[in-house]
Formats: structure tokens, sequence, C-alpha cells
């Protein structure tokens, strides 16, 4: 009877431990993915708190116990990953707009150049 | 449900206070300071840039020279240090409720609330172009 209770708590425990730390490094990185400065870098916090959260719901599933904090973590990293992803997105096609535009004005350039001469 | 929701709420203050203390200490620490990666790709500002610097000023109560930095700084630093301070505060009313429907009407009202909360004060970067 002891034995089972000292081997039950640890599991338990552990569940809900991984489950906060993945909600917590989730709600970190879906806060600061709308950052641009950093929404890349959060790209990758959120793949380690994805990961965090399917360890949290996989234990959760062997211990029985409620998987839906396991659940929410996992939303919420999906979410910054997605985040993370679209700031990337936007910064490549901002660079590919600046370098269109750069483009444009070497064409100008090199055309009204060309009329001089 | 409670008492994960308070050991939530005691680990996410650590990194919200941590990210008002390095914007308060951020001249201090040199070159340990964190880089716009999209400065660093395309050699542009983008419309996060000037973030720690707006709310360091803040914090130092020059609220103008805050917006000249950032125009959204000040609305971060608010969303910061309520979201803080909310942790204290529903931490404390979590510690006196027992009723689980009260504890669950806690966490939904949280939940709701720093939501639009974040969209509210962080809108301008999903709105605006990324460079300046």
């Amino acid at each position: 009877m002891e034995n089972t209770t000292q081997n039950s708590t640890p599991t338990s425990g552990g569940w809900k431990v991984m489950g906060i730390i993945a909600l917590v490094l989730g709600s970190l990185s879906i806060i600061l993915s709308f950052v641009p400065c950093v929404g890349i870098l959060a790209f990758y916090s959120g793949i380690v708190a994805a990961i965090l959260s399917i360890i949290a719901l996989v234990m959760a599933n062997s211990a029985k116990a409620s998987k839906s904090m396991a659940i929410i973590a996992l939303v919420v990293s999906i979410a910054s990953v997605g985040v993370g992803w679209w700031q990337a997105h936007r910064l490549a096609n901002a660079i590919k707009d600046g370098a269109t535009q750069f483009g444009h004005t070497m064409d100008s350039a090199i055309k009204a150049d060309t009329a001089k001469h | 449900m409670r008492s994960s929701y308070l050991l939530y709420n005691k680990i996410i203050a650590a990194p919200l206070a941590a990210i008002i203390i390095y914007c308060g200490i951020y001249p201090l620490l040199g070159n340990w300071t964190v880089q716009c990666q999209v400065e660093k790709a395309t050699r542009h500002a983008c419309i996060g840039c000037g973030l720690t610097r707006g709310i360091h000023q803040a914090l130092l109560f020059h609220f103008d020279k805050a917006l000249e930095w950032n125009p959204s700084s000040l609305l971060i630093l608010s969303f910061f240090l309520i979201a803080l301070i909310m942790r204290f505060g529903i931490n404390i009313l979590l510690s006196k409720t027992e009723d689980i429907k009260r504890v669950r009407t806690l966490l939904y009202s949280d939940v709701i609330f720093s939501v639009l909360m974040f969209l509210f004060c962080f809108r301008h970067f999903f709105t605006a172009d990324i460079l300046r």
C-alpha cells in the first residue's frame, strides 16, 4: 500500500509539472511571437513547448489523469509556432517587396542614364 | 485544477517580471541585449524596434521619449504590468476560494480578459507593415 502511494505520487506530479512548464513556455512564446524582433525566435521556443506538452499528454494518459492542461499547452504552443511562422512569412514578403522596389529603382536609373547618353 | 492554476500563476509571474526588469536595466547589460532578427536580416528597423528603449524610458516616467522610441511601448508595458499584478491578485483570490465553480469562473474570466488585453495592446504588431 505504501509502495503504491510512493510510486503514484511522482508520476502524477510529473505530468502536472511538465504540463505547467509547457503551458508557461507556450504562453510566453505566443506573447513574444507577435513582436517582430523576437517573433521568429518564438517559433523555436514554441516547438520546444509543443514537444514538452506532448510528453505531458503521454504522461497524463499513462497516469490516467486529466489531460486538459497538456491539451491547452499543446494548442497554445502550436498557435505560437503558427504565429512565429507567420512572422517569418511577413519578413520574407517584406524582403521580396524591398528587392522588387530596389529592382524598379535600378531599372529606372539605368533607363535615365541610357537616355542621357 | 486550483493547485495547477496557482502554480501556473506563480511560474508565469517570474518571466513577466523578468521582461520588465530586463527593460529597466538593459543599459547595464552591454552586449547581452536582444538583437532584432528583422534588422539583422534586412538592415531596416521593424515595428518592434525601440520597444526595450521605449519601455525603459516609460519606467523612468519619460513618456514622451517612450512614444518616440516606439508608439506601442506604453501599451506593451501596461500589458506586462497589468498581467503581473493580475497573477498576484488572482492567486490571493484563489487562496481564499474553495468553491470549484468560483475557481472555474475566475479562470475563464482571467483567460478572456488576458486575451482581450493582449489583442488590444499588441494590435499594432499584427495590423501594421513589419518594416518601418
